[in-house]
């Protein structure tokens, strides 16, 4: 089928990428020895772990409900976004050349999920679960955030208002990327750029742990730049939707700093000592 | 109209406080008690809505510049996209709108011209008088043209179709051609059509000389509602009847313009009466999905749930918001044996009377249990999504994933499929044997573009959704792929809401219709995959020559400059109509609520 065809192209890349970056950048040996002695680390970030993939199953399994609940509230931003910001996504795509659009394309569908994936790899092999516990937070108050976000507003994007001043270069040059795109999200759901956001995350977080990964703060850098621009020259987010992203990756940073320096979700619910998991020991 | 009425505007707050500034003075008291106690005239707000160019792309850009040229006639305009269910629940079920612009279901015969303006149906939901408009000489022109026949009939359609015009209850904008895609080899070998109508489905069939056979046709769909909703009353989720009518089969079918025998063997009209009266008489064993047999009680029940969804249970009736032209025709329908049924009419010609026979027919045993009301007027049969839909018709449902995909298989029962072909007359003889497939599969799809690839991979066979005229292109340049074009009744309409100020005023909604740019709108906007037009059934011959695209629209012409609007022409239709503006250029009204 036509959405497996496109996923399994997702994952062979992304898949390469990771295999490259792990090896260039944290070493083999290293995330050997970090997967034979997994059973603290899972223990040590398993609560975290836990409130992430509670928030996407709920992001995931309420997508239905959601949209009918946002029509509902009927808060339509669409009109107001653009009379803010006027043309400028039509101003960013005037820049377009072809191999700037395949660029563009292959870091929105590839480049992002890479970015937001090998962070776990990069956290994950350290002796210390800080920046893995900073990363999982970051990313779940941005989900979350924009799981609120997407109920309240709705907001179609700039392809979708305006088509006729902005192309839609995503579905125009891949168009079969929409099978996997309309699965993971609605149309009227662009407020906030969560591409923009989480993105801007991953670098914010590589820049506080740059002793570490030191090559990974300018790559993170220009990949995060390049997922930002490329939501709006392909013509899907708002300028305004990048920007409020990108205020969003600021605060999940700080938000993140404050949960983990107080190791916040440490006994929470079934991680309380009486329940006992994982061996501690 | 987004409940700016209450603020005071700043001209009165500056005025207010000026008089204040000035206070001691007895006159300047009796001012400000003098501005207090009236209103000053408001700038105009209007909202647009549309659909996002994932549901169509014409209507967003032709809504969006419609709305930026009522900016800059000094209106305060905002657009609105919406999705496809929620802008038809908002127009066709709420009537919540001021303005809205989107792609009619279209009028194929002049008779739905009456459930579409006539008064009568201003509280009712659907297609039927979304604008509320009452115009008497309009509703007597429609009444006319229901009872009369032959050339009185053609003058009264005209008529109506001039007053349509002339009181703009909503606006044509143009008429688009259907344009689909098939792979290129399955048109090279079979006989493919662009699946607009039902029939369409019965004739795509392979060349005589062609032997390769086809198990399952595979459908892109752009539009997903019906893997979520199969209820043919929902008219949120199907304004068109195209999927849903193959599973529902109907007593007469439209065939090349006329209405011929379907379900039905035949019908005789009664003599010597006021009003028609018909004798419907069934083809022998027919049957429902379920295996249930089809009779003519079933065919009365139609009629009279169509009429009322309540079966009686309300205080007033509860129509269908859908098949309102057909079932407002018929006063009285009652099954006289299994197979023949007795349908008195409302006041109306022959040729009128037998359109009513072209509404899909529906099982008692299901519907009978949906009368329920859970609202005043709102029965659970309106709401119900009929997941598992029964009819009767050349294919029944098999399976459904929403979102996804639909099901359908051929169904073996079908009196077109049966060993009886002897019984077949022409012109439904020509479809004998029923499909040329078994399995009718529908895949949803994102967008045209994705379609087409589809296609090309061999995933696909044929696109059963229009294409927007962008896609064109694309479908034309594919080696693989065969673009499909055919005529439409199907036209772009730009509804207003004749119920809110200053939309109740007939001059005001003349000079909004002068502001679309119906050329360059059918040129730049759909590439030429359309024409202008003026009224619904553009291209018949009920069309007076008058109402004939000449060039520029019959409400008068576009204000131009260089192809562009010329702002101070267009503001002076509005001045000319005894409108005011603002030093600030503001369109101004009293009372708008």
């Amino acid at each position: 089928m036509a959405l497996a065809d496109v996923v399994l192209r997702l994952t062979v890349m992304v898949a390469l990428l990771l295999s490259v970056a792990s090896v260039a950048l944290v070493g083999p040996r290293r995330i050997y020895r970090a997967l034979r002695d997994y059973r603290w680390r899972l223990a040590d970030i398993g609560p975290y772990l836990t409130i992430l993939v509670l928030i996407l199953a709920i992001r995931k399994l309420t997508m239905d409900y959601t949209s009918g609940l946002s029509w509902l509230l009927d808060l339509n931003i669409t009109a107001s976004i653009y009379s803010l910001e006027g043309t400028l996504v039509a101003d960013v795509q005037s820049i377009r050349s072809p191999m700037l659009t395949d660029y563009f394309v292959f870091i929105y569908l590839y480049g992002y999920v890479f970015l937001l994936v090998f962070p776990f790899i990069a956290y994950f092999v350290r002796s210390d679960m800080t920046s893995m516990k900073e990363l999982i937070v970051a990313y779940a108050f941005n989900y979350g955030v924009g799981l609120i976000c997407y109920v309240l507003f709705i907001a179609f994007g700039p392809r979708n208002l305006i088509p006729d001043i902005v192309d839609s270069l995503l579905y125009v040059t891949y168009p079969q990327s929409q099978l996997l795109t309309g699965e993971v999200n609605h149309n009227t759901n662009v407020f906030p750029s969560l591409h923009a956001s989480l993105a801007t995350t991953v670098f914010l977080l590589a820049w506080r742990t740059r002793d570490q990964y030191r090559a990974w703060v300018p790559i993170s850098f220009v990949l995060a730049v390049s997922v930002s621009i490329a939501t709006m020259y392909l013509g899907i987010h708002w300028g305004t939707d990048v920007v409020a992203g990108t205020i969003l990756a600021v605060i999940s940073i700080s938000v993140a700093e404050y949960v983990v320096s107080r190791d916040m979700l440490a006994g929470w619910g079934p991680f309380d000592e009486e329940w006992n998991l994982f061996d501690r020991a | 109209m987004n409940g700016c009425g209450s603020s005071i505007g700043r001209r009165e707050l500056l005025a207010g406080l000026g008089t204040a500034a000035a206070a001691g003075s007895a006159g300047c008291i009796t001012d400000l008690w003098a501005s207090s106690a009236r209103d000053a005239p408001q700038q105009i707000s209007l909202n647009v809505k549309t659909l996002p160019t994932d549901a169509d792309t014409p209507s967003i850009i032709i809504a969006r510049q419609f709305a930026e040229r009522l900016q800059e006639v000094g209106i305060n305009a905002t657009i609105e996209p919406k999705s496809e269910v929620e802008l038809l629940r908002d127009v066709l079920l709420n009537r919540e709108f001021d303005i809205f612009v989107t792609r009619h279901p279209g009028i194929e015969n002049p008779d739905e011209l009456y459930s579409t303006l006539h008064s009568l149906f201003v509280e009712e939901q659907g297609w039927q008088n979304p604008f509320g408009l009452t115009n008497v000489t309009l509703d007597k022109q429609l009444q006319r043209q229901r009872t009369s026949s032959g050339r009185t009939r053609d003058a009264s359609i005209k008529n109506a179709l001039r007053t349509t015009v002339s009181v703009q209850p909503f606006s044509v904008l143009t008429c688009p051609e259907h344009l689909t895609a098939v792979d290129i080899e399955l048109a090279t070998t079979w006989n493919v059509t662009s699946l607009k109508t039902m029939l369409d489905y019965l004739r795509i069939r392979p060349k005589e000389t062609a032997s390769n056979d086809l198990d399952t046709l595979r459908v892109a769909l752009l539009n997903s509602e019906v893997t979520k909703n199969r209820n043919p009353i929902a008219v949120e989720y199907h304004d068109r009847n195209n999927v849903l009518g193959l599973i529902y089969d109907q007593i007469g079918r439209r065939i090349d313009g006329d209405v011929e025998p379907w379900l039905a063997h035949s019908w005789m009209w009664l003599d010597n009466r006021d009003t028609p009266t018909a004798i419907v008489r069934l083809r022998e064993d027919l049957t429902w999905h379920d295996g249930e047999a089809l009779t003519a009680d079933d065919v009365a029940f139609t009629f009279e749930f169509l009429s009322d969804t309540s079966m009686g249970g309300s205080n007033g009736t509860v129509p269908a918001p859908k098949f309102r032209s057909q079932s407002s025709l018929v006063a009285n329908a009652e099954a006289l044996s299994d197979t023949r049924c007795r349908i008195e009419f409302e006041p109306s010609s022959r040729e009128v009377a037998a359109t009513a026979f072209t509404v899909p027919v529906l099982p008692r045993h299901v519907w009978s249990e949906e009368t329920e009301l859970i609202q005043e007027y709102l029965t659970q049969a309106m709401v119900d999504e009929n997941r598992q839909p029964v009819g009767s018709g050349m294919f029944a449902f098999d399976s459904a994933t929403a979102g996804e995909q639909l099901t359908l298989q051929s169904f073996d029962d079908h009196f077109l499929s049966q060993e009886r072909e002897q019984d077949l007359e022409p012109p439904v003889e020509q479809f004998a044997g029923g499909p040329a497939y078994d399995t009718l599969e529908y895949i949803v799809t994102p967008s045209g573009a994705a379609a087409i690839e589809l296609i090309e991979n061999d995933e696909m066979d044929i696109v059963g959704s229009t294409l927007d005229p962008e896609d064109a292109p694309r479908a034309n340049k594919s080696d693989s792929v065969r673009l499909l074009t055919d005529s439409s009744s199907e036209f772009y309409i730009a509804g207003f809401n004749a119920r809110r100020s200053p939309l109740t005023n007939p001059h005001f909604r003349r000079c909004l219709a002068r502001l679309f740019d119906r050329e360059q709108i059918a040129e730049d906007v759909f590439d030429g995959y359309a024409t202008p037009a003026n009224t619904p059934l553009h291209g018949t011959e009920y069309v007076p020559s008058d109402l004939e695209w000449n060039g520029e629209s019959a409400v008068g012409a576009f204000p131009s400059e260089n192809g562009d609007m010329d702002v101070e022409a267009a503001k002076q239709l509005f001045l000319d109509k005894g409108y005011r503006y603002s030093d600030d250029g503001e369109l101004l009204s009293q009372g708008q609520s």
